[in-house]
């Protein structure tokens, strides 16, 4: 399915080229110059965009409604840790996002996170972040008391 | 006279088959130098490649791990332009000694 709705994708992209109004003289504004520019302008965007809130989550679907089970476990491990307020951007919704997300990180997958304009990881790190205790401590950084912190403390 | 026997098309599958995890186990030990690799095919269908590979290399020592997890994101970057989803773990030859004696 996302292998159709990327070739559509591709398919209008390259459509468009055809569409370009003639300047007087005839000549055609390179495409590929004004899609590098709304590239660059995205790169920027992501830029202000990691460093705008604390924890800032890269993922497919919303928190309350994950569709892929790598996303969806970030939210969980969040919601264990009492973090229920951070931006989430969902890249299902815009493919140029989706894309240029992969090139700002330098990182491959999807979900991605960030913490005070850091990258993170992804579902692995955090997972592992979680279960050897680095997580809380990240989250003492950004000045979040996890969660997971009260319950220790009630079960002593 | 010959005839020419198509094999463009043999040729076509031959390559969209590069992405396998056999590819993937030999590339990382080669270019981690890993003591021990586990590629698992997770791929749910044709259309989704996806793999969860463990990576034991000394070359992780003192990394921490971003550093490791992006060190086989570089070892595997042709790859992952085909790769639809990818989980890894990577550990040093003492912390794979120590999981598997647990």
């Amino acid at each position: 399915m996302n292998s159709l709705i990327r070739s559509t994708a591709r398919c209008l992209r390259a459509g468009a080229a055809v569409y370009l109004p003639r300047q007087a003289d005839g000549r055609v504004l390179a495409a590929s110059a004004r899609l590098l520019c709304a590239a660059a302008d995205l790169q920027k965007d992501l830029g202000n965009m990691v460093k705008k809130d604390k924890v800032v989550v890269f993922m497919k679907g919303t928190p309350a409604q994950p569709m892929c089970g790598f996303s969806n476990a970030v939210v969980q491990i969040l919601r264990m840790h009492g973090v229920d307020d951070y931006a989430a951007y969902n890249v299902l919704e815009d493919q140029d996002l989706r894309e240029g997300v992969k090139v700002f990180s330098n990182w491959p997958t999807i979900p991605q996170v960030y913490f005070n304009g850091e990258f993170v990881g992804g579902c692995d790190i955090l997972l592992q972040m979680h279960q050897n205790g680095d997580l809380v401590e990240e989250l003492k950084k950004l000045g979040i008391h996890s969660a997971l912190l009260e319950t220790e403390k009630e079960s002593k | 006279m010959r005839s020419v026997t198509p094999t463009s098309s043999r040729t076509v599958t031959e390559i969209n088959m590069a992405v396998t995890a056999d590819h993937i186990r030999d590339k990382i030990i080669k270019e981690l130098a890993a003591v021990h690799v586990d590629v698992e095919d997770t791929s749910p269908n044709r259309c989704a490649a996806s793999f969860k590979v463990l990576v034991v290399s000394s070359q992780f020592e003192g990394k921490p791990l971003l550093q490791r997890h992006r060190m086989v994101n570089t070892c595997l970057a042709e790859e992952l332009k085909e790769i639809h989803a990818f989980e890894q773990k990577t550990l040093t030859p003492e912390q794979w000694e120590k999981q598997k004696s647990q």
